[in-house]
């Protein structure tokens, strides 16, 4: 008899642990499912406040600010660095010539206090600001300008690492020393504190692309003695900031010091620390803790991380402006793709404000075209293509009666992990496939790792994906940057026929971009961009889905921290 | 024996040769660090540029040839997305991984044998019962489910422990061996010590979990085996405490399939320790080694598995040779 009543308790036991066991296969990575658990758990009766005890060292700590990434830097050297996890930190080492206003994408004076651009925008001269000196002692002047511009520029600099690790250079300036395409022609030093750079065609979001933190300048002598080593964690990475490095333990954190010797405002803070937490779920459960003191942007928490901490009295949301783009990427390379019909067809099957409404209903926004709205060169006018599924499957027809063959099943790209863009990307994917579904395409989700070979099949192997999810974050705030990387050469997914070969792209629109940015008078510019973005609306190169608003979950005792579209500002917070 | 051990010594090569070539190989073909350098920004120009760069058009043969010409020089390479040497980062985080193993398969060893004893000598009881049950889920158990579950009560709710990383921020510490126990204790530094330890309990707990369990049948059922065997009745019949029946003789001949399991369970470990890295912020070699997989970071990946490769050849031959000693009747020669 016992033993009977063992036998059964443990078949009931046994059955609620594989249930238990079954909920628990989705990647450590995908906040939404692992942040369920303790939702649910923490009955809405107990009193947020007991969840605070004192006994927290860290954070109470009011002269340091601990901030999460999901991981660490790669070096702390911007000129090869492209992810925010490095660029993030660098930020607050590093300056250059311009930087962005705060909370925007206007260049304003930094290490450069004044600059004039010749007749014909080719020759600029910047008067660089006295008395600055970098980390080491040395000072900054014409040379360390001339020294920094030229390790980027010539490939042939004992200090440069190679075209392949300039990612950003390349990308801005199209070229190095002794290509026809490289936008720089020259720079020079004109006395000890004026620089010289010289264009070989006008450049309008110079200014801007000089704010990034890809342009900023290391110190010349610091490079020199360091050599390889130069802002890996065996080295030391020294520029001009508000706050230098202290201590790097790799995977672990980041410290940094404030520099006390800084020519400009100076923090509040006297340390950041950049703490390494990979899964998002513990660093929410750390936020909550109080063991850290903010979580980047770049972590994409999902809406129910969002209202936990909406709710609780001690974290808050700070939503940073939305500066990015997702979008549902469609292969011209792919025969059915080419005819308009079939792109209009997918463009009105997809229900974009039933998607934001249901996956990220705070903080995204329907996109009518690739640009943010933020954005100047936005074209008000622009009438987005409604959902209508009845004449999504007109078109279709009229595409099919043309002679096209849908492919079923359709190949549709959908990344396994969330990104900026998309931080539901599952979901998302999933409902783009219904939707589609409904007007007789048949979509079957792939999920190739992230990001490789998820980006190496794009950009490579154009001949699997058919259609896929993409997005992008603006580096520098122009629109040039915005719009030139999808739509001004044939190295773009939209066009890829995978084996190195590829349609090219839409060769009116790229030129047109190719004149704006050389056009230096705004209203002309504006208006420009505005007609780009007309033209490729007309002719659904793509569908753009949703801008983000980005959040940055932070204690509810972080005050002095200014929303940006492009990079998480730390340095003027305060902790009360 | 000392033949022997040579024998399975030179073993090693043929083994290391296997494993680093077969990685090699499936890693190559796959991919190129071009994502993980670019991101979104990554485009094909720079992907030929990148793999111009390192080398990664040349036939594998070529490349395999180029790094064992290296690693025979010593040089484990850079690794690409730190610039860092990998020597370097395998200083830091192999022994923050050991550490970690090492506290886990303790734990597991403390827990899990004596929960075998128990439920094997005491056979369909209920201890019996609630040990297999227990054993059953803790293997099913998803460990960073459990690892999140763990964090969540006794970090947040109970805010007994810690919930990220490996010590206090504020703690100085000399780190010789980078074991944080041993170069406290080596340092004399007792605040290092105590904020170490409450750092590693929640991860080692969580890692543990598993090979506790492993540990917990595979003695029970050794003892259910020995306990229903000849001898027993003979020493019971001699008249021998029962405590020594169970420890010196049942237990000690126990030892042989508890040994081998505990061999294997450590190559697991290291394997499973990347998820426990990855939920408590453990800056281990679990962690740096996938993510330099995802990134196609090629001197990473390779240092990370010859490495592993060595460990887990060590501690199985470690395993076989106390065989001779567990068991006198098994002879090497």
């Amino acid at each position: 008899m016992k033993r009977n009543l063992y036998v059964l308790l443990s078949m009931l036991v046994v059955a609620s642990v594989v249930l238990a066991g079954c909920g628990g296969a989705a990647p450590a990575t995908e906040a939404p499912v692992a942040t369920e658990a303790p939702a649910t758990e923490a009955p809405a009766t107990e009193m947020p406040a007991t969840e605070a005890p004192a006994t927290e060292a860290p954070t109470t700590d009011t002269s340091t600010l601990i901030f999460a990434q999901a991981a660490d830097a790669g070096t702390l050297d911007p000129a090869i660095e492209t992810s925010a996890n490095s660029l993030q930190v660098i930020y607050h080492i590093y300056e250059g010539l311009t930087d962005f206003e705060p909370g925007s994408t206007t260049p304003i004076p930094r290490l450069a206090t004044s600059w004039e651009a010749s007749e014909d925008g080719l020759e600029w001269t910047f008067h660089l600001r006295e008395g600055v000196t970098f980390h080491d002692g040395t000072p900054f002047n014409a040379d360390a300008a001339v020294f920094n511009f030229e390790r980027w520029w010539d490939t042939e600099n004992p200090y440069n690492l190679g075209a392949d690790q300039f990612i950003y250079w390349d990308y801005m300036f199209q070229g190095f020393k002794g290509s026809e395409n490289s936008v720089v022609a020259g720079v020079e030093k004109v006395d000890d504190m004026t620089f010289k750079l010289t264009l070989s065609r006008p450049n309008a979001s110079l200014l801007n692309t000089l704010a990034m933190e890809n342009f900023r300048f290391a110190s010349p002598a610091a490079i020199e003695e360091q050599g390889e080593n130069y802002a890996t964690a065996d080295g030391l990475a020294v520029s001009t900031g508000p706050f230098k490095v202290e201590e790097w333990v790799k995977e672990d954190h980041i410290t940094l010091v404030r520099n006390e010797d800084y020519w400009g405002e100076m923090p509040t803070l006297e340390r950041i620390t950049f703490r390494v937490i990979p899964d998002s779920s513990a660093a929410f459960l750390a936020l909550q803790a109080g063991e850290i003191d903010m979580i980047t942007e770049w972590a994409s928490p999902g809406p129910d991380q969002l209202a936990e901490a909406e709710a609780d009295p001690n974290l808050q949301v700070l939503y940073n402006p939305a500066f990015n783009v997702g979008y549902l990427g469609l292969n011209q390379a792919k025969a059915w793709l080419q005819n308009i019909n079939v792109r209009l067809a997918i463009a009105h099957a997809i229900d974009k404000e039933g998607i934001v409404a249901a996956l990220n209903p705070d903080n995204a926004e329907v996109a009518t075209q690739f640009q943010p709205p933020s954005l100047w060169g936005f074209n008000e006018s622009i009438e987005d293509y409604p959902y209508d599924p009845t004449l999504a499957a007109e078109f279709l027809q009229t595409a099919i009666s043309e002679g096209v063959e849908i492919p079923d099943p359709v190949i549709f790209y959908v990344m396994p992990t969330p990104r900026l863009y998309y931080p539901q990307s599952q979901q998302l994917g999933e409902l783009i496939q219904a939707q589609l579904a409904e007007i007789g395409i048949n979509a079957e989700i792939q999920s190739p790792a992230w990001p490789d070979p998820y980006l190496a099949d794009l950009q490579e192997d154009g001949t699997k994906a058919d259609i896929f999810l993409l997005g992008w974050g603006g580096d520098n705030g122009d629109p040039d940057n915005f719009l030139c990387v999808f739509f001004c050469g044939a190295d773009t997914q939209f066009n890829n026929d995978g084996a190195g070969g590829g349609l090219p792209a839409d060769e009116e629109i790229a030129q047109m971009l190719r004149d704006a940015v050389a056009e230096t008078d705004f209203e002309t510019r504006k208006a420009m961009y505005e007609e780009i973005n007309q033209l490729i609306h007309d002719r659904v190169i793509s569908v753009p889905i949703q801008h983000i608003e980005a959040p940055t979950l932070a204690r509810a005792n972080i005050e002095g921290y200014v929303p940006s579209p492009v990079r998480e500002v730390l340095t003027y917070i305060v902790k009360k | 024996m000392i033949q022997y051990i040579i024998r399975r010594l030179l073993l090693v090569f043929p083994v290391i040769i296997g494993v680093t070539f077969l990685t090699f190989a499936m890693l190559l073909a796959t991919g190129d660090p071009t994502s993980a350098m670019a991101g979104e920004h990554a485009s094909p120009g720079l992907r030929a540029a990148i793999r111009e760069e390192l080398g990664l058009d040349d036939p594998l043969l070529v490349q395999y040839g180029r790094f064992v010409w290296r690693l025979l020089q010593g040089d484990l390479g850079r690794s690409i997305m730190t610039r860092s040497p990998v020597q370097s980062e395998l200083k830091l985080f192999f022994p923050a991984t050991i550490e970690l193993a090492m506290a886990a398969m303790f734990l597991a060893i403390l827990i899990g044998i004596p929960m075998g004893i128990l439920a094997g000598y005491r056979h369909n009881s209920f201890l019996d019962l609630t040990t297999t049950l227990g054993a059953l889920v803790g293997v099913s158990m998803p460990i960073f489910w459990l690892g999140l579950m763990l964090l969540w009560f006794f970090g947040l709710k109970l805010n007994w422990f810690p919930t990220t990383g490996r010590i206090d921020q504020g703690v100085e510490l000399q780190t010789i061996t980078n074991l944080f126990i041993l170069d406290s204790i080596l340092t004399g530094n007792i605040p290092a010590l105590v904020s170490a330890l409450r750092y590693l309990a929640l991860p080692a707990l969580a890692l543990a979990t598993i090979p506790t369990a492993f540990i917990a049948r595979i003695t029970r059922s050794a003892m259910i085996d020995i306990l229903g065997m000849d001898y027993i009745r003979t020493a019971r019949a001699k008249g021998l405490v029962e405590r020594l029946v169970v420890t010196k003789h049942a237990f000690k001949n126990a030892l042989l399939p508890v040994v081998t399991v505990v061999g294997l369970q450590t190559g697991s470990l290291l394997a499973g320790a990347i998820l426990t890295e990855t939920i408590f912020a453990w800056p281990g070699m679990g962690r740096w080694i996938v993510n330099a997989i995802i990134a196609r970071n090629f001197p990473v990946v390779q240092a990370g598995v010859l490495i592993f490769a060595l460990v887990f050849i060590a501690v199985n031959l470690l395993v076989d040779i106390s065989y001779g000693w567990l068991d006198p009747r098994v002879r090497y020669d």
